[in-house]
C-alpha cells in the first residue's frame, strides 16, 4: 500500500486555506491517494476538483517563484540531455534557460529533491520555476521528437542490419530461391514424374514433422503446469509493495477511440502500486480522434499520453520504440487498447523474473478472449489461442525452443530491451521477431500463468486482415533469421531450429500449401482420373493419405484439448468445424504472401470494437471509472 | 561407491536379459505362437511383393503388421526369431517404463527394480510376450490408458486426456482383442472423467476421449475403401490366428468355452491383487478408486464381449493385462499410504499368474507350457505344417497365400508361389485356366469357405483338375500337381 506523503499533506492544507478545494474534497482525495498509491494533487487534478492552471499558479505563488508557460517559451534545446530523459519524465524537472550565468530549473514537483538535483547539476547559480506536469512532458517529447523519431525507425537497421526486416530479401536469399526453383524446373523438364514425386515426398514429410512436433509441444507443455502455477501464486502472496520495481506500461493505439476505456479501467484495476506505474498511452500525432477521446476521458495523471510524430513506416513497433525513449520503468509491458490483463499479472511477472536466471529477459503472459461465445469465428479463434498460449508455448518453454512472442502482454527487462534496440519497425509481427532475436542474443523467454483477455475478431474479413498481417510478419521473421543459417543453428541449437522451422515456417507454409493439396485431393476424389496414379505411387499415396487423415485428425484433436484447462468445454464440438477456419487461414496466408512482395511494411489494421461484448466492456469500464 | 552406482543398472540389465532370454528360450524350444507365425507369413509376403500394396495397408490390425514389415525390411533374415526378440524387447521396454513410473511415484530405485522384476516375470506376462508383438503393443496401449485414467479425474492435465485417448487408439489398432477392450471400456470411461465437467459437458468429454480412436477407425475404413474398394474389406481378412485365438486344426472354428472366460476373470483377480488392495487403500480418494474400478470393469467387460463375439483368446493372455493394471496401481498408489508391504502383492500376483497358467488348458498355452517345461512342443496346426512340407522347394505354385500365411512362414518364404498379386494368378482368374505346376485349394465346405483359387476353379477341391494329381489331402486343404511331376 502506498504511503501518504507529508508534502501532500502540506499541499492539501495550502489549497484548502486558499479555498481552491473544500475540506470534504480534501478528505476524499486523501483516501483515494492512499488507495491509488498516487499523490494528493494527482487525485484532485484527475477528479477535476481543481484546475491545473490554478494549482500551478498557486504553487508558484506559494514558493514565490515564476510560473513558466513552456508552450510559449520552450526550454533551450542545448540544456536538455538525451541521457537524462527518463529522469526528466520521472522527477518532472528540466533545465529551462540560462541567463547571465544563472540556470533556471523548471519543475512540477517542487521540493528538496529538485533543489538537490539543481545544485548537483548546476551549482549555486540556479533558479527554480514552476510549470505544469503536462507541459514538462510535452516539452521533453518535443525537444527530442525528431531524434527519437529517427531512432525509432532506424536504430535496429543501423546498428544490427542483419536482424532488421528493412531489407525483405537479401541477394543470397534471392539466389537460393532462384536455384531451388531452377532445380525443380530442370527436374520437371528432365524427369517430371520423379520430380513431382520428390516434391510431394518432401512436402509430405514436412507435414508429418509439423504434426508430430506440435503434438510433442502439447504433451511437454502440459506436464507439471499446475504445480508451477501454484508455486507462482504462493510467491506472489509473499511480495511486499515497497519492494516492487517501477513498471512501464505501453498502450499503443491507432484509431481506436471506442475501446480506450477498457484498457484504462483494466489498468486502474491492476494490483500494483500506482506510484510505481509508468503508464504511457501511445498515440499517433495525426490520430486526432483517439487523442480527443483520450483527452475527453479525463485520464488521471498516472496515464501519460505520448504523441508519436508522423513518419514511415507507420507501425506499432515504431510507436513503441518511440515511447520507449521516455519509459522509466525497470520492466516494461505492452497492452493493446482492448486488453484486460488479470489484476495480479504484473506481480506474477515480477516474481517470475525474480525466480529466473539473469538471462531471462522477457516473460510472456497468456492471451485469450472475453467474447469467445459470440459467434463461430470467436469460438474457433478462442480454440486457436488456447492451443497456442495454454498448450504450445509452454511446450516451447519446456523444450527451450525460441518463443515467438504474442502480440501483447509480453513483459521485458528494460535494460535488455534497450540493448537489443527494441522492436523492428519494419516487421509487422515485431513481437514474434523479437522473441527469436532475444534467443539468438543469448536471452531466454519465460511464460507466466496470467491471462490477458482481448476482443476476438467477430468478422471473417477483419480476421483475414489481421491474420494476413501475422502470417506476413512470420514470413518476414523467417526470412530475417534464416539469413545466417549457421549462426542461427549455433545460437538456438538443433531443437531450436526444428521449433523455428515448424512453428514459424510450418505455420505460414501449411497455410500456403493446404489449398494445393486440397485441390489435388478434391480433383482425385471427384474425377478419380488415372493421371494421379503416376504422381502418387501406392506408397506415396498411402503416406499422403496418412498425412491427410492422421495429420488433420491430430490437429482437430489437439484443438479439442485446448479449452480443457480453462474448462470451456462448450467449445470442444466446434473444433470439428476447424476446416473452414483453415480455409480462412489459407486465404490470409496467400494475402500475406502477396503483400510481402507488394507492400512488405504495410500494417494491415485490425478493427477493434466490433464485438457487442466490447460495447458491454466499454460501458462497464465507464461505470468503473465513474465509481472511482 | 562405484559398486553401488553400477549395481542397480547391472541388476536391471540382468533382469531384462533374463526376461528376453526366457522368451527366446521358449521360442528355441519350439514355441512360436500361431499369431506370430501368421504375422511372419504375411510379412514375408509383403516384403517379397507377393501381396498387393492394398492388402498390406488394409490389413487389420495394422500396427503390428506395419511394425513387422518395417522390422523385416531392416532385418530380412530374422524370421520368427526376430519377431520373438522384438516382442521380448518391447515387453522389456514396458518394464522399464514401469520402473521409471515407480521411481517418480516415490519408490526407491531398488524397490522399483524389484517391483518391475516381479511384474516382468509374472508367468502370464511372459506368456503375453510369447503371444507376439500385437499383444505387447496392446499392453502398451493399456498402460497409457491406465496412467491417464488415474490422473484424469483431477481434471488438471491435458496429458491425462492424451494418454487415455491415444492409449485407446493404440489398443484398437494393436490387436482385435484391443478393439474389443476399447468397446468394453466405453461405459466405464465415465468413471474416470472429472465429475463436475461430466455433469456440465458429457458430450464434449466423450468426444475428446474417443475422437482419436473414432477418427482412426473411420480413416481406416476410408483407406480400405480407397485401396480395396470396400470399407469393410479388412474385416473379411482377420484370421483367427491374428486375433490370438490360436490355430484351428479341426477347421471347425471352435470358440472358447464359457469356463475359459470364468477362469480368465478369476485369474484377473489372482494376477492383480494390487488393484483390489489399492481400492481399499485409497479410501477417500475417489479419483483413484474410480480409476481402479474403471480399469478392472473394462478388462472384465472385454472378456465377456470377446466371448460373445467368439474372439476370446487364451485365458492367461486375456488376464495378462492385469499385470499392466497392477503396474499402474503401484505407479499411482497414494504416496502417503505407500507401505512397502504392498509390493509383496506384486509377488502374490506373480504366484497367481503361475496358478492361472497351470489351470489354462487352451491349446496355445499348453504349447507354451510344454516349451517352458522343456517338453516336446506340439505344432500349432499339423495340416499347415504338412502343406508347407509339400510346397517346400517347389515352384510355379498357384496358391492364395493370404488365406494361410503361416504356410509361407513354415515354408521359409514365398519363392515359387504365384499369389493373388502375381500376373499368372490374375491371368488364371481371367482365363479360368492355368499352367501352374501345383494348385493349392481350400475346401469350400470348411467354415472359412473358398479361397481365391477355389473361386477360380470351383470344383478343384472335390474333383481335381485335368492333368493334375492329388499330392496332399488334408482336412481343409488339398494340393494338386501336374501329372508328370506328381509322386
Amino acid at each position: 500500500m502506498a504511503s501518504f506523503l507529508s508534502i501532500d499533506s502540506w499541499t492539501g492544507d495550502f489549497l484548502a486555506e486558499r479555498g481552491l478545494v473544500t475540506t470534504r474534497q480534501l478528505n476524499e482525495a486523501s483516501e483515494l491517494a492512499v488507495r491509488w498509491g498516487s499523490s494528493l494533487v494527482d487525485v484532485m487534478l484527475t477528479k477535476n476538483w481543481i484546475a491545473a492552471d490554478d494549482y500551478y499558479a498557486a504553487l508558484a505563488d506559494r514558493f514565490g517563484v515564476a510560473l513558466v508557460d513552456l508552450e510559449r517559451d520552450p526550454p533551450a534545446p542545448d540544456l536538455l540531455n538525451e541521457g537524462d530523459v527518463a529522469h526528466y519524465m520521472r522527477a518532472l524537472v528540466i533545465p529551462w534557460r540560462e541567463d547571465g550565468g544563472v540556470t533556471t530549473i523548471v519543475t512540477a514537483l517542487p521540493g528538496p529533491e529538485v533543489i538537490l538535483y539543481a545544485r548537483t547539476g548546476w551549482g549555486e547559480n540556479v533558479r527554480i520555476a514552476i510549470a505544469s506536469k503536462q507541459q514538462i512532458q510535452h516539452a521533453v517529447q518535443n525537444a527530442f521528437s525528431k531524434r527519437f523519431s529517427h531512432a525509432a525507425v532506424y536504430d535496429l537497421a543501423e546498428h544490427d542490419p542483419v536482424m532488421s526486416a528493412q531489407t525483405v530479401f537479401t541477394p543470397a536469399q534471392i539466389v537460393c530461391a532462384w536455384l531451388g526453383i531452377s532445380a525443380i524446373a530442370v527436374g520437371l523438364a528432365l524427369a517430371p514424374v520423379a520430380t513431382l514425386i520428390a516434391v510431394n515426398l518432401v512436402m509430405t514429410v514436412f507435414y508429418l514433422g509439423n504434426f508430430v512436433f506440435k503434438s510433442v509441444l502439447v504433451w511437454s507443455g502440459g506436464r507439471r503446469q499446475h504445480a508451477s502455477e501454484r508455486q507462482l501464486e504462493a510467491a506472489v502472496a509473499m511480495l511486499r509493495d515497497e519492494d516492487l520495481p517501477v513498471y512501464t506500461v505501453l498502450v499503443p493505439m491507432f484509431r481506436e477511440p471506442d475501446v480506450l476505456p477498457i484498457v484504462a479501467n483494466a489498468l486502474r484495476e491492476l494490483d500494483y502500486p500506482t506510484s510505481r506505474l509508468d503508464i504511457k498511452i501511445v498515440l499517433e500525432e495525426g490520430d486526432q480522434v483517439t487523442i480527443d477521446a483520450a483527452t475527453a476521458l479525463g485520464l488521471e495523471s498516472i496515464f501519460e499520453i505520448v504523441l508519436v510524430p508522423p513518419s514511415q513506416p507507420q507501425t506499432k513497433p515504431k510507436a513503441c520504440n518511440y515511447a520507449l525513449k521516455f519509459a522509466r520503468g525497470e520492466y516494461l509491458v505492452i497492452y493493446d487498447a482492448e486488453d484486460k490483463p488479470e489484476p495480479d499479472q504484473l506481480k506474477k511477472v515480477v516474481v517470475t523474473f525474480q525466480r529466473s536466471p539473469a538471462h531471462v529477459a522477457c516473460v510472456q503472459c497468456r492471451l485469450n478472449y472475453f467474447n469467445r461465445e459470440e459467434n463461430w469465428l470467436t469460438r474457433l479463434f478462442t480454440l486457436d489461442y488456447s492451443l497456442w498460449f495454454d498448450l504450445m508455448l509452454p511446450g516451447l518453454e519446456k523444450l527451450k525452443i525460441p518463443i515467438p512472442l504474442g502480440g501483447t502482454s509480453n513483459h521485458f527487462r528494460m535494460d535488455v530491451l534497450r540493448e537489443l534496440r527494441a522492436w523492428d519497425p519494419f516487421n509487422v509481427t515485431e513481437d514474434a521477431d523479437l522473441g527469436i532475436r532475444l534467443t539468438q542474443k543469448g536471452y531466454e523467454v519465460r511464460l507466466a500463468a496470467s491471462t490477458t483477455f482481448e476482443e476476438a475478431n467477430v468478422s471473417q474479413s477483419n480476421w483475414i486482415r489481421q491474420r494476413s498481417r501475422w502470417i506476413k510478419g512470420y514470413m518476414q521473421t523467417f526470412l530475417v533469421h534464416t539469413r545466417r543459417p549457421l549462426h542461427l543453428y549455433r545460437t538456438i541449437g538443433t531443437l531450436g531450429i526444428l521449433g523455428f522451422v515448424f512453428f514459424i515456417g510450418g505455420t505460414m507454409l501449411s497455410g500456403l500449401l493446404n489449398p494445393v493439396f486440397w485441390a489435388i485431393f478434391a480433383a482425385w476424389l471427384v474425377t478419380e482420373i488415372g493421371a494421379f496414379d503416376v504422381l502418387f505411387p501406392p506408397a506415396l499415396l498411402y503416406l499422403s493419405l496418412f498425412n491427410l487423415l492422421a495429420g488433420n485428425g491430430l490437429f482437430v484433436f489437439i484443438m479439442m484439448l485446448a479449452p480443457f484447462r480453462r474448462n470451456w468445454l462448450s467449445l470442444v464440438p466446434f473444433s470439428l468445424t476447424v476446416i473452414w477456419y483453415w480455409v480462412l487461414m489459407s486465404i490470409a496466408a496467400w494475402k500475406g504472401a502477396w503483400q510481402l512482395v507488394t507492400k512488405p511494411f504495410y500494417w494491415e489494421k485490425t478493427e477493434h470494437g466490433l464485438s457487442k461484448h466490447t460495447a458491454e466492456e466499454v460501458s462497464k469500464a465507464r461505470a468503473g471509472q465513474q465509481a472511482a | 561407491m562405484s559398486v553401488s552406482r553400477f549395481a542397480l543398472p547391472a541388476v536391471l540389465s540382468l533382469l531384462i536379459c533374463l526376461f528376453v532370454a526366457a522368451v527366446f528360450a521358449f521360442h528355441l524350444r519350439g514355441f512360436v505362437s500361431a499369431s506370430d507365425l501368421d504375422l511372419h507369413g504375411r510379412t514375408l509376403l509383403g516384403l517379397s511383393g507377393s501381396l498387393s500394396f492394398a492388402s498390406i495397408v488394409t490389413a487389420f490390425p495394422p500396427v503390428p503388421y506395419i511394425a513387422a514389415v518395417m522390422f523385416g525390411y531392416v532385418l530380412p533374415d530374422a524370421g520368427t526369431s526376430g519377431l520373438s526378440l522384438l516382442s521380448a524387447g518391447l515387453s522389456a521396454l514396458l518394464a522399464l517404463a514401469w520402473y521409471r513410473a515407480f521411481t517418480i511415484n516415490g519408490l526407491s530405485r531398488w524397490e522399483a527394480a524389484a517391483a518391475s522384476g516381479a511384474l516382468l516375470f509374472n508367468p502370464v506376462f511372459l506368456r503375453a510376450a510369447g503371444e507376439g508383438i500385437g499383444f505387447v503393443i496392446l499392453h502398451w496401449g493399456f498402460w497409457f490408458t491406465a496412467l491417464g485414467a488415474f490422473g484424469l479425474r483431477r481434471g488438471e492435465r491435458v496429458n491425462d486426456l492424451m494418454l487415455v485417448s491415444v492409449g485407446l487408439c493404440i489398443m484398437a489398432f494393436a490387436h482385435p482383442y484391443g478393439l474389443i477392450l476399447v468397446f468394453a471400456s466405453l461405459p466405464f470411461l465415465a468413471l474416470i472423467m472429472p465429475a463436475d465437467r461430466l455433469r456440465t459437458a458429457p458430450v464434449a468429454l466423450y468426444l475428446i476421449l474417443l475422437f482419436p480412436v473414432m477418427f482412426a477407425l473411420l480413416s481406416f475404413l476410408y483407406v480400405n475403401w480407397v485401396f480395396a474398394f470396400d470399407p469393410l474389406s479388412f474385416a473379411h481378412a482377420i484370421s483367427r490366428e491374428a486375433a490370438g485365438l490360436g490355430a484351428d486344426p479341426s477347421g471347425r472354428a471352435i470358440a472358447a468355452p464359457w469356463q475359459a472366460v470364468a477362469l480368465a476373470a478369476a485369474g484377473l483377480f489372482a494376477v492383480c491383487p494390487a488393484a483390489v488392495s489399492m481400492f481399499f487403500a485409497a479410501r477417500g480418494m475417489a479419483p483413484l478408486r474410480y480409476a481402479v474400478m474403471a480399469l478392472f470393469l473394462s478388462l472384465l467387460g472385454a472378456m465377456v464381449l470377446a466371448f460373445a463375439f467368439g474372439m476370446f483368446p487364451s485365458p492367461a493372455v486375456a488376464a495378462s493385462l492385469g499385470v499392466t493394471a497392477a503396474a499402474c496401481c503401484v505407479a499411482r498408489w497414494p504416496l502417503n499410504r505407500l507401505r512397502r508391504v504392498e509390493l509383496l502383492l506384486l509377488l502374490a500376483g506373480a504366484v497367481g499368474g503361475g496358478v492361472l497358467i497351470l489351470a489354462d488348458g487352451s491349446p496355445e498355452t499348453e504349447r507354451w507350457k510344454a516349451a517352458a517345461l522343456q517338453r516336446p512342443v506340439p505344432v500349432a496346426d499339423p495340416e499347415l505344417v504338412g502343406l508347407s512340407r509339400v510346397l517346400r522347394g517347389r515352384s510355379e505354385i498357384l496358391f492364395d497365400a493370404e488365406a494361410a500365411p503361416a504356410v509361407i512362414a513354415l515354408r521359409g518364404g514365398p519363392d515359387g508361389i504365384w499369389t493373388s498379386a502375381d500376373t499368372p494368378f490374375t491371368l488364371a482368374s481371367l482365363r479360368g485356366r492355368t499352367d501352374a505346376r501345383m494348385l493349392v485349394v481350400r475346401d469350400r465346405g470348411s467354415v472359412y469357405g473358398s479361397d481365391r483359387v477355389g473361386r477360380i476353379f470351383p470344383d478343384l477341391y472335390d474333383d481335381g483338375h485335368p492333368g493334375y494329381d492329388l499330392v496332399y489331402d488334408g482336412l481343409r486343404w488339398r494340393v494338386y500337381e501336374t501329372s508328370g511331376e506328381a509322386g
